[in-house]
């Protein structure tokens, strides 16, 4: 699943339905939108919008919406780093990210314990040392 | 003026030839300077095609300009003479054979700046995508899903380090991971490696790849010295290494290839005792000839321009 991106404000009601469960307009207005001093249309627009990027399911209850988010927090960030893997590789190769642990470098497990045994017997070389 | 665009386009292909067939041993002297010592030697190693070519292609077309300003266009590379690789004016065969090859370099140098330039909307994607799923802590750091640390973004750098890694390595390991990663975002690393791989495309293929790769290297260990004085301790930052390489192995699997020559050396590296981080004798008196070489090619200038002269009518009669 491609995680589209989130508005700053789509954002806040995607937590707000995560943390709250399913809610309407009115509701998520009253939480999100009056302290952000924005009308109820806006919040209908982006639970709207979020509907559309199937971030969210919806069922009509009487002449209303009530929206769900449509995955839950833990599948949504899973995914979202997963459609980022693209782009980062795609920065690393422009300069534009440095890794702690190159993006594409692997070493074999033989490797890296030959490493660790190094790390080891520098270790152990200070404490005699010091000694 | 003919001899002396021909006797600087004849030493910049003697460099890059130079450099090309000895870049192993010209490039191991460095291995043992400090890493942000030897930044700025591979910079300036990366920097001299640049700089050849741009004196060059000023000589080149100063020469035209100076004759435009003078009003003696019609004496500007009279006749189709060899008399100036880029007449603008009066433009010979060998001008147009040089302005086409011109233009094909640079067509290429575009190609790449323009890769790299999506480089940047790349990471201003990802940088966007990250902010929906990002905790942020009180030092600024994101914490995201994953197991892998990074920097990202220009001209603001966001230090973001995985949950998965926070929860296996020790708050020692932690600090250097996060340590070093800012150190990325203090220096400004990543304008540098843009930078890097902008200059790496006006050597030969192999060159540039090389120097590239020493210039990653050494931005990487100047960034180990930074985590290892923030814990002091150089071995928490090479066992966090080696953790963060097996946690990414298996997130991600393990590649049949042994990519990992700059992770050995940034390991070897934090194991080994600290030198003096000198050059070897050798290469102080290889610069010192250079330069000397120089100053008498300044002083010996006009035999040599008569030689050179000499050379090309040879070559015409």
């Amino acid at each position: 699943m491609e995680v589209p991106i989130l508005g700053e404000l789509e954002t806040a009601v995607l937590e707000y339905l995560w943390d709250h469960g399913t809610s309407d307009a009115k509701v998520v207005h009253s939480a999100l939108g009056v302290a952000r001093e924005i009308t109820l249309s806006t919040i209908q627009s982006t639970l709207e919008r979020l509907h559309r990027k199937q971030l969210l399911i919806r069922e009509r209850v009487c002449h209303a919406y009530r929206y769900a988010a449509a995955c839950t927090r833990a599948e949504f960030r899973a995914h979202a780093m997963a459609s980022v893997a693209g782009d980062l590789h795609g920065a690393d190769s422009a300069g534009v990210m440095a890794a702690f642990v190159d993006l594409v470098a692997r070493a074999d497990r033989r490797k890296l314990d030959e490493l660790a045994d190094l790390v080891a017997v520098a270790r152990a070389r200070r404490k005699t040392g010091a000694a | 003026m003919a001899s002396a665009l021909l006797l600087l386009s004849v030493c910049a292909v003697i460099l890059a030839g130079l450099l090309n067939f000895f870049r192993a041993p010209l490039l191991r002297p460095l291995a043992q300077l400090s890493p942000r010592v030897r930044i700025r030697w591979i910079v300036g190693l990366m920097l001299t095609p640049l700089a050849t070519g741009a004196a060059v292609v000023t000589l080149a077309l100063g020469h035209c300009v100076m004759h435009h300003v003078m009003g003696t266009v019609e004496d500007c590379a009279v006749g189709g003479a060899v008399e100036c690789a880029f007449c603008l004016f009066n433009p010979s065969p060998v001008s147009a054979v040089t302005s086409a090859f011109a233009a094909v370099v640079g067509l290429g140098v575009m190609y790449r700046l323009s890769l790299i330039g999506l480089g940047f909307l790349h990471a201003r994607r990802a940088r966007q995508r990250l902010s929906a799923v990002a905790l942020c802590g009180p030092d600024g750091v994101w914490h995201v899903p994953g197991v892998r640390a990074f920097v990202i973004g220009w001209p603001s750098p966001v230090v973001c380090v995985g949950e998965k890694l926070v929860q296996r390595l020790d708050p020692d390991a932690v600090r250097a991971v996060t340590a070093h990663e800012q150190g990325h975002q203090e220096r400004g690393d990543l304008l540098l490696r843009a930078l890097g791989r902008a200059l790496a495309m006006t050597h030969f293929a192999p060159v540039g790849a090389q120097l590239l790769a020493s210039l990653d290297l050494a931005i990487e260990q100047a960034c180990d010295e930074h985590a290892s004085s923030t814990v002091r301790d150089p071995l928490i930052v090479a066992d966090a290494l080696i953790l963060a390489a097996r946690l990414q192995n298996e997130e991600e699997g393990s590649s049949p290839q042994d990519t990992s020559h700059a992770l050995a050396a940034r390991i070897e590296a934090l194991c080994a005792e600290p030198n003096g981080g000198q050059l070897p004798a050798w290469t102080r008196w290889t610069a010192r000839a250079l330069v000397a070489s120089a100053g008498l090619g300044v002083l010996l200038s006009h035999h040599i321009h008569q030689l050179v002269d000499q050379t090309i009518h040879w070559i015409h009669s």
